[in-house]
């Protein structure tokens, strides 16, 4: 979940996972990574840096993938309501 | 003296053994790495072809090692299916820590207890692999030659999905037994319905179909546990 205000800045994000320490923590970073950033940068984002942060294991590359998608996954259901009459890809 | 200690060996040796190799052709990905000793470690008498284990020796009775990859389903006398009789296989079971248990090897030498420990660990793995619908499942999928799904596969369904991240959002909700029972019923009924269809996909020989079953099964397995883990008490 992200909060955004006014001028299209994540304020606030939260998360919530069931898995893996590794999915845990990749979604717990994405989070916080967030936080601060306008919605185009959040978007920037790769799985590659929060596995590279993490120094995940190659069987966990993954996890880092999930946290990407629930990144963008957020920030496309956001523009979504900002403006209701754009169509929008059903993931 | 020596005819009837032969006699009774025998009866033991036939009840032990699995069927014969008509009874189904060797499939590529299991059977033994390395062919079986072919002289008994203790006495040196030559053993007849290794037939589902585990076996003693005919001239000194002295246990053997087990075959190095058996097959489960042998071991156990079952035919090589979904569908298991459980009392059977729980009679077989019984029937050979009976005969393999390192509790009765107390006074044999060294190698023969380690012999002895390897065969009722091995029948120990084979019961609760074959008892168990998932682990039977993807056994069998595994001598097939199916790989089981990998935690890197996206085709599972999103409403599947959300059923289960619905029940995890209720376990992690405080402890409350009025829900927990609840949930348990859920995942019970699930369970049957799952192993149902992967009772059916087997027999139709549907194995694409019960990789996916035994996949969804899991997700199941694993809620299974995080229930037990909720109800020990803190």
């Amino acid at each position: 979940q992200v909060e955004v205000d006014e001028n299209g800045k994540i304020v606030d994000a939260r998360f919530k996972t069931f898995g893996c320490g590794s999915a845990i923590a990749s979604s717990s970073l994405a989070t916080e990574w967030v936080k601060g950033k306008t919605v185009d940068e959040a978007l920037k984002i790769k799985n590659t840096d929060i596995a590279k942060e993490l120094c995940l294991p190659p069987v966990k590359l993954h996890c880092s993938m999930l946290a990407e998608d629930a990144i963008k996954a957020a920030l496309a259901d956001y523009r979504l309501k900002q403006d209701p009459n754009k169509e929008e890809p059903e993931k | 003296m020596q005819a009837a200690l032969r006699r009774r060996l025998g009866g033991l040796r036939r009840a032990l053994r699995g069927p014969g190799p008509e009874a189904a052709p060797r499939p590529r990905c299991v059977g033994p790495g390395v062919p079986p000793a072919l002289r008994c470690w203790s006495c040196g008498s030559p053993l007849r072809g290794a037939e589902g284990p585990p076996h003693f020796c005919p001239g000194c009775r002295a246990l053997q090692p087990p075959e190095p990859r058996p097959d489960l389903f042998r071991l156990m006398e079952c035919d090589r299916s979904f569908r298991i009789d459980p009392q059977r296989l729980q009679r077989r079971f019984r029937s050979l820590q009976r005969a393999v248990h390192p509790d009765r090897f107390g006074q044999r030498p060294p190698k023969e207890q380690y012999y002895s420990e390897q065969h009722s660990s091995l029948i120990n793995k084979a019961y609760q692999t074959l008892l168990n619908p998932l682990s039977r499942g993807l056994y069998l999928l595994e001598l097939n030659g199916v790989e089981p799904a990998q935690e890197t596969d996206c085709d599972a369904d999103s409403v599947f999905l959300t059923e289960i991240m619905e029940i995890n959002e209720r376990l992690a909700e405080p402890k409350n037994e009025a829900i927990l029972e609840e949930i348990e019923t859920l995942i019970k009924v699930k369970q049957e319905e799952l192993t149902k269809e992967v009772t059916a996909a087997f027999e139709r020989d549907d194995l694409q179909e019960a990789k996916k079953l035994l996949a969804k099964m899991k997700y199941f397995a694993n809620l299974e546990d995080k229930l037990k883990n909720k109800k020990i008490p803190s």
